[in-house]
């Protein structure tokens, strides 16, 4: 019967451990490419080696040459890849890569613009005269930072190539003038298994 | 347990087809996820494609397409096949193997998802999935020696066309609608005139008088031509119409009993079943001289053949087409640019040597497994043998299923309208006609807005 007990023990919780769904805590900048698909790492790669390269170029030392803080808006990045990607996340991390460099000024987008007119709007009518906030006292942006995601496929059966492009650039709100275009490539191999068990 | 796959096929088409016919598309779905056992693991693709076409049909575009993506992986995952599965449907039958989807739904997966994120005003996602399959589209072309098989969608590449020009991309609508006659030419469903009209007057206007010469197409002789103003604002009715075709299985079954009878049975597609009996050839005189001599004999011995194939079985539709009217009495009448009867026929036809020798082989190798364990079982009672033969006979007979699994929720025929329009906001009066030309069903799409230079998808379905 002790036997019999000690073989219960061994095996339960190797069936137990079998069956549990594994979980473990990750580095959020470890990379990790399961499908080889466009994924976080490719999101933040991108979005704050482009931001580097941006901020280090000479349209922004002119800016500072003449003690000014150049203020930036993130506008469409547009997805023309072969993916759905979630270019709100690139945005954000765009954007913080920005905001945090400390050497630009950043307004919000145009979707969150619209949410804080609607809160002027209400707070004109509902807040103290004392503590509501002016409509019409926005600051304008002075540029806009707009980019494309591209992607070309080379793939035979279980084989593929995937190259990512991600074309950004900086233009100047008032003149239309671009200041800064950036680029920046991943090229994933991906190979898939043929069979399995 | 081994039949449960085939008969799931039929359990599904019984409790979803009224209420889909009656246009409850919640219902239906509703119905699905209340019975666990009309699908099964191996039936993945199948339970979110069929969800995600519901939900389309039911007009709610972003669960749609939570299901349509989920399917999409689905069919990646089963890139690789299983070994042991594929060893498995060898011995027992193909319902044992993940339904990997036919070519033709995966089209029609992508072409419901773009139509989904064209209707949620989403162009650049209606994009990626014309891009996601064009990835298919190479590679099916790719594997296709013969260059026979269906391994482009003219329809599909059609609203390529429409998506592409939405998004100002011209060159590649225009490469979409070179695709789209190509394809149409090479494949089951023929070319509609009026899109061939279309593409022909299109092309030599953006200067690619060189593409119809490729086509061999030449310039229309009536006024039948689509709007061609890349930059107009346009309704675009997609209308379903007919059930769509189901796989039913045709069986071949025969049992020869030794020193008894011979019986054959043919079950056609519909259910119906004819037998012949008649008396089997004697044994012969040795085996008469083992059982006077009390050793045992083949007396009573059951040799069982079974064979379950697939077959495409169609419904007749009421429907001949549709009309649409904005408002100005001036009605459109649509076009049909995917029939997925024929698809389903061609796909058949093209797989039928492939169905067939996987099927005879499995039959073979079974058969010889059966004919084994009854020579271990025999005894010296003939009575006793018979019935152990016809056990066995029974249990290997369960086995030989044929696969009937498809999307059964696809429609017949899939209809297109393009209606130019003014900025602004308009109701569209949508008709169903028969072959008589009497108004089957008639329905009003209200409060549609159209801004400049957008064209606006609606869904109409008759399943009649």
């Amino acid at each position: 019967m002790r036997g019999l007990k000690s073989v219960v023990c061994v095996i339960l919780p190797v069936f137990l451990l079998g069956c549990a769904t594994k979980v473990s805590r990750v580095d959020t900048a470890s990379t990790i490419d399961l499908s080889g698909r466009w994924n976080d790492t490719d999101s933040r790669l991108v979005a704050e080696e482009m931001i580097e390269d941006c901020l280090n170029q000479r349209w922004l030392y002119s800016w500072e040459a003449r003690n000014q803080r150049p203020t930036v808006i993130v506008g469409n990045i547009v997805n023309r890849s072969h993916e759905h990607i979630n270019t709100q996340t690139f945005t954000r991390n765009i954007e913080r890569a920005l905001l945090n460099s400390g050497r630009v000024n950043f307004v919000a987008t145009r979707e969150d613009r619209e949410q804080l007119r609607d809160e002027r709007r209400d707070q004109a009518e509902h807040s103290s005269v004392q503590t509501m906030k002016q409509m019409g006292e926005e600051t304008g942006a002075d540029l806009m930072l707009m980019g494309t995601i591209n992607t070309i496929v080379d793939q035979e059966g279980r084989r593929a190539v995937i190259y990512y492009q991600v074309n950004m650039e900086l233009v100047e709100i008032e003149s239309n003038m671009k200041v800064w275009i950036g680029e920046k490539q991943i090229k994933k191999y991906v190979e898939r298994a043929n069979t399995r068990f | 347990m081994f039949s449960s796959c085939a008969g799931r096929s039929l359990l599904r088409q019984d409790k979803i087809s009224d209420a889909v016919a009656e246009g409850d598309f919640l219902t239906a779905i509703s119905l699905i996820r209340e019975n666990d056992n009309l699908y099964g693991r191996n039936n993945e693709f199948l339970y979110n494609m069929d969800i995600g076409v519901l939900f389309h049909y039911a007009g709610k575009f972003d669960s749609s397409n939570t299901y349509l993506m989920r399917a999409a992986d689905v069919y990646d995952e089963l890139f690789a096949r299983s070994v042991t599965n594929e060893a498995a449907a060898i011995l027992v039958n193909d319902n044992i193997r993940p339904y990997r989807s036919k070519p033709y739904e995966i089209v029609h997966l992508h072409m419901f998802a773009a139509l989904n994120f064209m209707a949620m005003g989403r162009v650049d996602d209606a994009l990626v999935e014309t891009r996601r399959m064009q990835l298919h589209f190479n590679e099916w072309e790719r594997r296709d020696r013969s260059g026979n098989r269906y391994t482009n969608d003219g329809m599909f590449h059609l609203i390529s066309s429409i998506i592409y020009e939405q998004a100002g991309e011209i060159d590649n609508s225009l490469i979409s609608l070179f695709k789209s006659v190509q394809a149409y030419q090479n494949g089951p469903v023929p070319l509609p005139s009026v899109v061939r009209d279309y593409a022909y007057t299109k092309l030599v206007t953006y200067d690619r008088a060189a593409d119809t010469a490729r086509l061999n197409i030449t310039a229309p002789e009536g006024n039948s031509v689509w709007e061609l103003n890349p930059r107009g604002s346009e309704i675009v009715v997609v209308s379903y119409a007919g059930r769509g075709p189901v796989l039913r299985e045709t069986v071949w079954a025969g049992t020869y009993v030794k020193d008894g009878l011979l019986v054959l049975r043919y079950t056609d597609p519909n259910g119906n079943t004819e037998v012949i009996t008649t008396h089997a050839p004697a044994l012969p005189q040795s085996e008469y001289e083992k059982a006077n001599q009390g050793q045992p004999t083949r007396s009573g011995t059951t040799f069982r053949i079974k064979v379950a194939l697939p077959m495409v079985s169609t419904s007749t539709s009421r429907v001949a087409h549709f009309t649409a009217d904005p408002g100005t009495g001036n009605a459109k009448r649509s076009v049909v640019v995917s029939d997925i009867d024929l698809l389903a026929r061609d796909y058949h036809q093209d797989n039928w040597n492939a169905t067939l020798s996987r099927t005879v082989v499995r039959v073979i190798l079974r058969t010889i497994a059966a004919e084994r364990t009854k020579a271990q079982m025999r005894t010296d009672n003939p009575v006793l043998n018979l019935l152990l033969n016809l056990g066995t006979d029974v249990v290997t007979d369960q086995m030989e299923r044929a696969d009937v699994r498809n999307c059964f929720l696809l429609p017949q025929t899939i209809h297109l309208t393009r209606i130019p329009v003014d900025t602004g906001t308009h109701s569209v009066t949508v008709k169903a006609y028969d072959r008589n030309g009497n108004v089957i069903r008639s329905k009003n799409i209200d409060d549609i807005t159209v801004r400049r230079g957008e064209r606006r998808f609606v869904f109409n379905h008759s399943f009649y």
